[in-house]
């Protein structure tokens, strides 16, 4: 009774103990990663370096299907950005039916590059995503010449095609958001843009810093293929008339955001840059 | 015959439960918000539930893709909102995380549940994250034992005294020889054994809630008082002991060859029946019946059941008790004297326990069809089954030895009988008892089973596909993976005559079956060609959930299709 009425005492206490708050052990989730990636070093600037690496799904086998088709959301794609969001590469890759991706890249200079590996695997269901993107790193040999981020500029030259926005657009992270460049050939009159890797244009957004990243395209009018998604939210930009693009915005954080507007005029790549503001 | 009647009638209706059961806490919200994707650092997860729930016996655990914790603290109850759970956190870098948390409700009841969270904006792939088993009961066989040991002991010390005090005492008087000294030991017995269990159970129960050994008893001893079940039972203990202090001096004070009490004797035993009945109150507000509406309704009927079982059980064992303490020449005489006096206490006894197991029942259970299907109507219908297989010998009992007894015409082979009948409606009570510790250890069936139409397909575990024709549509039903703690695809494809039907506004509701929750709601946009589709990780717990998909038609009325759907972790 006496060693009953001390445990019931004792316990009116009340007090505690942290130590004893209880634990849980969670071990590693299966996700989708990249094994063998290289090179990461010893990258010589405007050479080609074969870029390797195979994407191993959940269930531990490496991911061989991807999607294929007409559109821009097909195979494994590589955007590399080096850090000062100076350099942009938009490069496809091959896929090897054992799963291995490879490409030969050349680096233009020397620094620290965020390769984003952007994959579209085939049959997306609930448990297989139909996009994701994963990320890597790579240092390229030489010392780099860092060049600091230009103010916004309405307009950009690109081997003689102009590339112009009317005004400053209005942007604001998770808004949804379409801005409209009016693109001129050599002659000045409007440019006429190629299909090119399944769009017209290709609109890479880079953040300042962070290198966050996102992407959207633009194709010809009543293409359902072209939506690019971020969260609840749907964006598609469109081509309809030679010389206009209208680019779908759809910013996930605000901040300073460097754009690459990729497109194939005259026969050829043409990269347009510009630095947008997001609030 | 009239009271045969009546016992038959009682074995039909014999729908007794205790109304004391485990509740639970429902977690209503989050944040960050499950699924959701951030472009901000979180300092904190928080976890706002129905109730206050003790951050002791918490886990939220917070872990990236590689399994590593991002947390850098305890639980802890927010300064601003008792009933919000936080956890601090490490700066985290972008991708995906997981949630897990388990908590111990008001009345003892674990909760477990997960979700997942982003951090991006470029979060990457969603993992396939090993989630720990979502599901724990306070059923296990050590509580389970322990829960039945208390109320075993308290029930029969209860018993046992008012079968000495009040049932018995005449005894001493009529039948000269005779003293009611061992129906006293007995009830110092079985009092000092439940002196005994309470504390441990709840040392038992509060090292299940901290998930460690009952043999850490000096860590574990300030936390029992951290639970508001911990406290009920503690409470209980103490009633007990005053309890005991009351019967001490009531049984010290009477006088049993005296055929009237003093007026310190009646005045100490009306003080012990009273400290009696108010400790058996303390169960049942340490349970659910102190949190079922209407609460005073179901604090009442607990009371009455565990009173009235507390009389029967005690004087099965009492007059086992007299039955061998007796002298053989005056057992015959002994027992004339009681088991007719006990016959018409326990008859009581058996009215209120069946009444209030019948009330109970109707509170608790949503439908009849819960007795069949659900966990906690199993335990019922085996706890039904055992009275009704006491009451059956306690029938056998009014029939053939108590007219004997009355006449004093007990011969040995009717002495054997009774003895035996006495034994096995103890032991079948005793059963019953422990049926009801499996039963109050359980959650009691969800409300929402009362209001819930006719399902048109039952389905799960694993992915869902259904296809149901109603209202002149072709309904194909798709969850997947169908899994707790994850986000599920829910997707429905609308035909009609064979083609898409557009334009149809659809929702679908999410009520879970196994517990009382709070619903949820979602609309499902439509993606083309008749297909309806969302992703939510609206199973947030383990067990049985209602899926009631709602359509209104651009024209024509709303209708609506219930699927019952059972999720995984």
């Amino acid at each position: 009774m006496l060693g009953t009425a001390a445990l019931v005492l004792s316990a009116c206490g009340g007090g505690g103990s942290s130590s004893l708050t209880p634990t849980v052990t969670i071990p590693a989730a299966h996700t989708y990663h990249v094994s063998g990636f290289g090179p990461t070093k010893g990258i010589r600037p405007g050479r080609p370096t074969l870029v390797h690496f195979t994407i191993v799904k959940p269930d531990g086998k490496p991911l061989t299907r991807y999607r294929e088709g007409k559109g821009p959301h097909t195979g494994a794609d590589l955007v590399i950005v080096r850090s000062d969001d100076s350099h942009v590469l938009y490069i496809d890759t091959k896929n090897h039916p054992n799963g291995l991706i490879s490409q030969r890249v050349v680096f233009p200079a020397p620094g620290r590059y965020r390769v984003v590996i952007d994959a579209y695997p085939k049959g997306g269901t609930a448990l297989t995503p139909s996009n994701f993107q994963l990320f890597e790193s790579v240092t390229v040999a030489g010392t780099p010449h860092l060049v600091p981020l230009p103010p916004f500029a309405s307009s950009e030259v690109v081997s003689g095609y102009r590339f112009t926005l009317a005004r400053k657009p209005p942007l604001r992270a998770i808004s949804p958001a379409t801005i409209a460049f009016h693109v001129t050939d050599l002659a000045g009159k409007p440019a006429h843009f190629e299909l090119w890797r399944g769009a017209l244009a290709h609109a890479i957004f880079i953040r300042k810093g962070s290198l966050d990243y996102f992407h959207t395209h633009v194709c010809p009018p009543g293409a359902n293929y072209c939506s690019s998604r971020l969260g609840g939210f749907r964006v598609a930009g469109v081509s309809s008339t030679p010389g206009l693009l209208k680019v779908g915005v759809l910013a996930p954080l605000a901040g300073v955001w460097r754009l690459f507007l990729l497109t194939y005029i005259g026969g050829r790549e043409r990269v347009a840059p510009f630095t947008l503001t997001v609030k | 015959m009239r009271r045969a009647l009546v016992v038959g009638a009682a074995l039909a209706a014999a729908l007794a439960l205790p109304a004391a059961a485990f509740a639970h806490a429902a977690l209503l919200k989050t944040f960050p918000q499950a699924s959701a994707l951030l472009d901000r650092q979180p300092h904190a997860v928080q976890l706002t539930y129905d109730e206050v729930v003790e951050p002791r016996f918490a886990i939220v655990s917070v872990t990236d893709a590689a399994g590593r914790s991002q947390t850098t603290g305890v639980p802890r109850r927010s300064p601003s909102d008792p009933y919000t759970l936080e956890v601090p956190v490490r700066k985290l870098a972008e991708g995906w995380y997981l949630v897990f948390w388990r908590v111990i409700s008001a009345d003892g009841h674990p909760v477990r549940g997960a979700f997942t969270f982003q951090i991006g904006p470029n979060p990457g792939p969603a993992p396939q994250f090993v989630i720990p088993p979502l599901t724990e009961t306070a059923a296990t066989p050590t509580l389970v034992a322990a829960r039945w040991v208390v109320f075993l002991a308290a029930m029969s010390a209860i018993g046992l005294f008012v079968l000495r005090a009040v049932v018995a005492r005449p005894l001493v008087g009529r039948v000269a020889g005779t003293r009611l000294r061992a129906l006293t030991v007995a009830f110092s017995v079985a009092l000092a054994l439940a002196l005994v269990a309470v504390p441990v159970y709840v040392l038992l129960a509060t090292a299940q809630f901290a998930l460690r050994s009952a043999w850490e008893v000096t860590a574990l001893v300030p936390l029992m008082r951290a639970s508001s079940f911990g406290r009920g039972f503690l409470d209980f203990e103490l009633m007990l002991a005053l309890f005991a202090v009351a019967a001490a001096g009531a049984l010290g004070l009477d006088r049993p060859e005296r055929q009237r009490r003093s007026v310190a004797a009646l005045l100490a035993l009306w003080g012990a029946l009273l400290a009696a009945g108010a400790s058996l109150f303390a169960p049942g507000a340490a349970g659910h019946a102190a949190q079922t509406s209407p609460r005073a309704v179901s604090v009442a009927l607990d009371w009455l059941h565990l009173a009235s079982g507390s009389l029967w059980i005690g004087g099965l064992l009492g007059l086992l008790v007299l039955w061998r303490s007796l002298p053989a020449v005056r057992r015959t005489a002994g027992l004339a004297v009681c088991v007719p006096r006990f016959s018409n206490v326990a008859f009581a006894s058996v009215l209120a326990l069946i009444g209030s197991g019948a009330g109970a029942a109707i509170i608790h259970l949503p439908t009849l069809s819960s007795l069949w299907q659900t966990s906690y109507g199993k335990a019922i219908g085996v706890k039904v089954i055992l009275l009704a297989a006491a009451l059956l010998l306690a029938a056998v009992n009014l029939l053939r030895t108590r007219p004997a007894l009355r006449v004093n015409d007990i011969g040995p082979s009717t002495a054997l009988l009774l003895r035996r009948l006495v034994s096995g409606e103890a032991v079948l009570v005793a059963a019953a008892i422990f049926a009801a510790a499996v039963l109050s250890s359980l959650p009691p069936p969800a409300k929402a089973l009362a209001g819930l139409g006719t399902p048109s397909a039952v389905d799960g575990p694993g992915p869902v596909t259904q296809v149901v024709d109603s209202h002149g549509y072709r309904l194909e039903f798709h969850v997947a993976p169908n899994r707790v703690g994850l986000a599920n695809a829910f997707a429905v494809r609308v035909l009609r005559g064979g083609r898409p039907a557009q334009g149809l506004a659809v929702t679908a509701t999410f009520t879970m079956l196994d517990m009382d929750m709070p619903t949820l709601t979602y609309t499902l946009p439509a993606h083309g060609a008749g297909l309806y589709e969302r992703s939510e990780p609206a199973f947030v717990m383990v067990g049985r959930w209602a899926l009631t998909f709602a359509f209104q038609p651009p024209r024509g009325a709303p209708f609506q299709v219930i699927l019952i759907d059972r999720a995984n972790g």
